[in-house]
């Protein structure tokens, strides 16, 4: 069963996963699943912040900040992209800050 | 026994022949680029071409071939022994590429096999790009370096009337129509042969019949996925693999090639050399 995430997930990356950067996007070897992904820039730079420190929804709010765009779409679009990410194996759930309060 | 010694990518062959005079004469015109090329100390493979009653057979890494008759065939038979004693035994990354060179400016064509690489490289020598390889490219692990593997041409029989002379002249010491030419780039040019270059541009070739000639820039990190299909035994160490390819793309401009017309894909590649990184 794959849980759903909201802002509240923290989301970090799976042990295993080798970035490598190249240009403004990334491609990633997933070592434990032989594996690999290429990152186009947004997601790299969605990729960066899963640290597992910060809920997806402060991401969001950063990423908006920083970008100018509206935090309602960031956020929608960092829960699509993390939701992609969850399904191949490259990052996962770390805590849920709602499960918490 | 007389003897063969040859060698590339840091590793050396010695080739034998037995009981022929004429083949060792032949094998010796064909593998003349990867002579001199043996490193001092290197890992050594062996290849053993015996002349038995029904022909000739080759014997390399504990395996003989059934007896193989023609000098095209016994020559095809060799090279895909040396092609697998040279990549395999290497240190270095290999690559399944095509490469050439230009005034210290490294170009790798990365294809799969009968994509029509190797007529592309025969073409980019005979317009004035020296060799590299039409079937593997080293990567130096510390260099960054590309390294040639100047096997001879190995051109198809469906290419063979694009290189009128050099066919006719080849093929008249072979009989065995079915085989692949087999061409030493210096017998395209003498000093046709290149040495280690900085990997400067990466072009992905592929051959459609009726295209027109398309150049399209790519990302490095769409170069970059692509290079990990071609490159030998990725699997073994992918982290570091990666790591290396990544440091070969970061140093090149990339592109995808379409072509049906051979002429102008040297063209496109003429141009992007006048545009490295």
């Amino acid at each position: 069963v794959t849980r759903r995430i909201g802002p509240a997930s923290v989301v970090g990356r799976r042990p295993g996963i080798h970035v490598v950067p190249i240009d403004r996007e990334a491609v990633l070897l997933d070592e434990q699943n032989q594996k690999l992904h290429r990152l186009n820039e947004t997601a790299h730079l969605v990729l960066d912040q899963l640290t597992g420190a910060d809920s997806l929804g402060e991401i969001a709010r950063r990423l908006a900040a920083a970008t100018g765009a509206s935090t309602r779409q960031v956020t929608a679009d960092v829960m699509t992209l993390v939701q992609q990410l969850i399904e191949e194996g490259v990052v996962e759930l770390v805590a849920d800050e709602s499960a918490s309060s | 026994v007389p003897r063969i010694t040859v060698g590339a990518l840091g590793v050396a062959v010695d080739v034998h022949v037995e009981g022929s005079g004429e083949i060792f004469d032949a094998l010796h015109r064909l593998l003349v680029d990867l002579e001199g090329t043996a490193p001092p100390n290197p890992p050594r493979g062996r290849i053993t071409v015996e002349k038995v009653a029904d022909g000739y057979c080759v014997t390399s890494q504990g395996r003989t071939t059934a007896p193989i008759q023609g000098w095209a065939a016994v020559a095809d038979a060799v090279q895909r022994r040396l092609n697998r004693l040279v990549i395999y035994g290497s240190d270095h990354l290999v690559l399944h590429s095509a490469g050439v060179t230009s005034n210290g400016i490294g170009v790798l064509l990365p294809a799969a096999s009968r994509s029509g690489k190797s007529t592309l490289a025969a073409a980019l020598v005979r317009a004035g790009f020296d060799y590299l390889s039409d079937e593997a490219v080293g990567v130096g692990r510390s260099s960054v370096r590309l390294k040639p593997y100047p096997k001879p041409i190995s051109l198809r029989p469906g290419s063979w009337g694009l290189f009128p002379g050099l066919i006719e002249h080849t093929s008249s010491e072979s009989s065995g129509r079915e085989s692949p030419a087999l061409v030493p780039a210096s017998s395209i040019r003498p000093d046709a042969v290149g040495g280690a270059c900085q990997p400067s541009v990466i072009v992905l070739p592929s051959y459609a019949p009726d295209a027109q000639a398309n150049l399209e820039a790519l990302h490095r990190a769409e170069a970059l996925m692509e290079l990990t299909t071609h490159t030998v035994r990725f699997d073994e160490q992918p982290r570091e693999a990666l790591d290396l390819l990544a440091d070969v793309v970061r140093r090149c401009e990339c592109y995808r090639l379409t072509y049906s017309s051979l002429e102008e894909a040297v063209k496109c590649t003429h141009g992007v050399m006048e545009t490295p990184a």
